[in-house]
């Protein structure tokens, strides 16, 4: 018995991680184009800014890469004074028109979160029968 | 570019370092040289800034995470993110791209061995010989050669030099096992399964063509031959129209050949051969198409259901079966034997050439491998 309730804490606490990792994977790109929007950066320079949001750092790499190929971001090579040539990353305009979308469903889906965390949310009852419902928050009074 | 860092790296650090990038460089095989040293690149920068900053070089390797799990993810984006941004014009190219140089060096060689086929068929060489290896091995030569060679070069665009092969075929594979299974499979066994059936199926008119130029040499069997064989006389009259029905034309034109044996125990050993040959046709056909479908079922497995991949594998089995076809085509005898053999070879080797310039000509748009 106790051993299937340590198995049940266990695999509880293995969802929570996967459902957090997923979390931080959805929101990642969005953080590393804020990011290099503020100032060009290198690899190991966003690893620092993102640290808390990546599960590896290996996965930098490849987004990088992604949103380079997608026409988001650009790059070049400079020679730096305390140490290797490193490699900047810089925001296109594409990448700030995508940046600026992806902070407003941002904010709709947080506020929405929130909102329903906090039960302030209201649920329309207009939807019909087998859709989702949709939750908004609450007007300020 | 390695600066005061090399203080940091000296001693084991150092073969960890090489190690490393030396996986991931592994790892990136199926990009150009070009994109995959800058991601490496990168990633050393990556690896000696942390060390500078005092890291010891596990830490920081462990947190960057598997080197062929960072390459092949660097691949996957890579690869989709190229796929979504092709235009429908540009997927039809690199379709042809994928399979113009396997095809030409194919076809190329294949020309050169019809011509050899042509000239010691009709230039009196065979009636000079006694061996029947070498007209045998001239006619399934190329029948081995169009099997191979697309699996050959297919497996070499695919891990060994990429330069050589089209962008797609570099990416249809991520790993080296299963895409070099894959690449056996998809090479070999299919075009080799569908170029049979469609040999026997498709080509009746190639074993008419063979056969009546079979009884125009036995109706006349005094012309090369100061004592015709009488046992060759009575197959003719009694029993080769019965036979040849079932025959194909690489049979046919054996038995024509045999006609201007003078010994009668050498035609009756090129007979039990062309028996043997029968027997081997009817099996090959039904194995090879089974283990073809097998192939094409893992390879759609092993490239993941990707459209563009399908696209090229059938593409692919199409070019590869087509010649095949063809190849089979040529093998009627006589003088059509030689137009036959000449005309689709020839029709061919100018479309490889044609979809071989159009690979030059229009360079891959967001190609990153020349670019870096």
């Amino acid at each position: 018995m106790l051993k299937r309730a340590k198995a049940t804490v266990t695999e509880s606490g293995e969802d929570l991680k996967k459902w957090a990792s997923q979390i931080r994977k959805g929101s990642l790109a969005m953080c590393l184009l804020a990011a290099i929007a503020r100032r060009p950066c290198y690899g190991f320079d966003i690893m620092q800014e993102l640290r808390d949001l990546l599960t590896s750092e290996g996965t930098l790499y490849p987004l990088l890469n992604r949103l380079q190929n997608e026409g988001a971001i650009d790059a070049y090579w400079q020679e730096s004074a305390s140490g290797p040539p490193r490699k900047y990353y810089t925001l296109t305009e594409t990448g700030r028109e995508t940046l600026a979308h992806m902070q407003i469903e941002w904010q709709r889906y947080t506020s929405a979160v929130e909102a329903v965390l906090t039960g302030t949310a209201e649920i329309s009852d207009d939807s019909e029968p087998g859709e989702r419902l949709i939750v908004r928050a609450k007007p300020a009074p | 570019m390695k600066g005061d860092l090399n203080v940091a790296r000296v001693g084991d650090g150092e073969a960890g370092f090489e190690d490393y990038l030396a996986a991931v460089r592994a790892g990136l095989g199926p990009l150009g040289e070009g994109e995959r040293e800058d991601i490496v690149r990168e990633l050393a920068t990556h690896l000696e800034e942390g060390l500078r900053r005092g890291e010891a070089l596990d830490a920081v390797i462990a947190r960057m995470g598997e080197p062929m799990v960072l390459a092949s993810a660097m691949l996957q984006e890579r690869l989709v993110t190229v796929e979504r941004r092709r235009s429908p014009l540009e997927m039809l190219r690199i379709l042809l791209a994928a399979v113009s140089k396997p095809f030409l060096i194919t076809m190329v060689i294949l020309v050169g061995l019809s011509t050899l086929n042509t000239w010691y068929l009709f230039t009196g060489v065979m009636r000079a010989t006694d061996s029947w290896l070498l007209p045998l091995a001239l006619y399934y030569l190329p029948a081995i050669l169009v099997i191979c060679l697309p699996m050959a070069t297919l497996a070499v665009g695919l891990f060994g030099l990429p330069r050589l092969s089209s962008e797609l075929s570099r990416g249809m594979f991520r790993s080296a096992l299963p895409g070099l299974v894959a690449a056996i499979l998809l090479g070999s066994l299919l075009p080799a399964g569908l170029g049979i059936v469609l040999n026997d199926t498709l080509l009746p008119a190639a074993n008419r063509a063979s056969v009546d130029f079979l009884r125009e040499q036995l109706r006349q069997p005094g012309q090369d031959l100061p004592h015709p064989p009488r046992s060759i006389q009575e197959l003719t009259r009694a029993e080769v129209q019965a036979r040849l029905a079932e025959e194909t034309a690489k049979r046919a034109r054996l038995l024509a050949s045999k006609a201007n044996y003078t010994d009668v125990a050498q035609a009756d050993e090129a007979l039990r051969l062309i028996t043997w040959l029968g027997a081997l046709k009817v099996s090959v056909p039904a194995l090879s198409f089974g283990m073809g479908a097998l192939g094409l079922a893992l390879g759609l497995f092993l490239t993941r259901f990707r459209p563009v991949r399908g696209l090229t594998v059938g593409l692919w089995i199409v070019t590869s079966s087509g010649v095949f076809a063809l190849l089979q085509w040529g093998q009627v005898s006589g003088l059509p034997g030689v137009v036959a053999a000449w005309l689709p070879f020839g029709c061919t080797l100018v479309l490889a050439v044609v979809i071989t310039l159009i690979d030059r000509l229009l360079p891959i748009r967001g190609d990153h491998a020349e670019a870096c």
